[in-house]
């Protein structure tokens, strides 16, 4: 469970406060360096017949162009940027916890929870500013017969107000869930394969899997919060319900 | 001593008018302006949440109360910030869309 | 009872929760199977949105796995 420690690299207390720079901002940094990276130099070139790296900065532009355009229509095109930030803070974010001797920095709920609460803070605040108060009717759902309707209201606003909860938990569960168990499978090559003995070869069999499986839940877990990001944000600008 | 003619009149006009169009204000090209409303969007955002930050720490340094009324402020002075940019995307929406439907 | 044995036993019964992610997987990539043999033209759409629903399927079960990880290690 230390690889899920924070360390401080630069204290920094004022008064009761801790600002400092530790190796989870650290490493959330280099995810954003490397977004930036991708998109500002190798997004730069405008050969008609892409290279590799331009290939990937389009395909990835494209990949979430295309889920904002499906999932939340014509009025979500302003916030595709941050859309788009925000798909690949958390595919980078994700895969460079990865990385051996890397952190990762989404395996804190803090930092899963700070980025759900503002998506949902900002998504309400959205409807409201597109609906005015119309955006209440929301929680009221069609065809409901009236008499139904004091015990489906308040379900419908728990449900709303339990969708931050699930954002973040969802991707912060997955990602520490893979850490802890490649620990654990790591920890057995090196007890099942002491004095010489060739059973340490089945964890470590496991463990390159188990790898490979994570590298695909990293990316997964960054598409899932992305599109229902966009789902959100749909039922906020439209309100289809 | 003088080596070389004055400048006439004529020379004066040309470096004046060359002088001129090289400072003159151009009118923003299509990459420049949209840069500058998403600029304004970011500053809207950012404006929120720098001013909600400010308040919530002046009224905490105030009032003593340290982390509550920064965070309440924080959260606040956010969605503030979200109301402002989606009122600038509104109208920038409709502007945009002004020209299509004016009947020719 | 010592409640360092309540700690484990909790950890143990909350993991049960997996059994509901297993069914609710196999049952997203059946019905994903189904209709892609059914409508192999959408089958690539399909794979999208069946991507989706095991994510959150996963979800339901790994909010269980949180509760054991907090049993064992934080409380």
């Amino acid at each position: 469970m230390e690889q899920f420690q924070i360390h401080e690299w630069i204290p920094l207390h004022l008064g009761r406060l801790n600002l400092s720079f530790t190796n989870s901002a650290f490493w959330m940094l280099v995810a954003v360096a490397c977004a930036t990276l991708l998109m500002l130099n190798m997004g730069r070139a405008r050969e008609l017949v892409p290279g590799r790296w331009q290939a990937l900065a389009e395909s990835l532009y494209d990949f979430v162009a295309g889920m904002v355009r499906d999932n939340v229509g014509d009025g979500g095109k302003p916030y595709f940027p941050f859309i788009f930030s925000l798909f690949l803070f958390v595919m980078f974010a994700n895969l460079l916890g990865m990385v051996p001797l890397a952190f990762a920095s989404t395996s804190h709920i803090v930092v899963t929870f700070a980025l759900a609460l503002f998506i949902f803070v900002g998504v309400t605040v959205i409807g409201f500013a597109h609906h005015g108060l119309h955006f209440l009717s929301f929680f009221v759902p069609q065809g409901v017969p009236a008499w139904l309707m004091p015990i489906m209201v308040p379900i419908e606003v728990v449900s709303y107000f339990v969708r931050p909860v699930s954002l973040s938990v969802r991707l912060f569960a997955n990602v520490l869930a893979g850490h802890v168990i490649l620990k654990l499978f790591a920890g057995f090559i090196i007890s099942l394969g002491a004095l010489f003995s060739l059973l340490g070869v089945l964890p470590l069999a496991a463990v390159v899997v188990f790898t490979g499986f994570e590298i695909f839940i990293a990316l997964l877990q960054a598409y899932v919060f992305t599109i229902l990001t966009c789902l959100y944000l749909n039922d906020a600008l439209n309100m289809a319900h | 001593m003088r080596d070389e003619k004055p400048p006439t009149l004529a020379d004066l006009d040309e470096r004046l008018r060359k002088a001129r169009e090289a400072h003159a204000p151009r009118a923003p090209t299509t990459a420049e302006r949209q840069n500058s409303l998403g600029y304004r969007i970011i500053a809207d955002l950012l404006a929120g949440i720098i001013v909600g930050l400010g308040a919530g720490w002046a009224l905490d340094s105030w009032l003593d109360t340290k982390p509550r009324f920064t965070l309440v402020l924080l959260g606040l002075g956010f969605a503030g910030g979200v109301w402002n940019a989606v009122k600038a995307i509104k109208q920038l929406d409709a502007a945009a869309r002004k020209p299509e439907r004016r009947p020719e | 009872m010592d409640p360092a044995i309540g700690k484990y036993i909790g950890a143990g019964l909350a993991a049960i929760a997996l059994a509901g992610a297993g069914v609710g997987i196999g049952n997203i990539f059946g019905n994903f199977l189904n209709g892609a043999f059914r409508n192999p033209a959408v089958a690539d759409q399909l794979f999208g949105r069946a991507m989706l629903g095991f994510a959150l399927a996963e979800a339901t079960g790994l909010f269980g796995l949180l509760v054991s990880i907090l049993l064992l290690f934080v409380l």
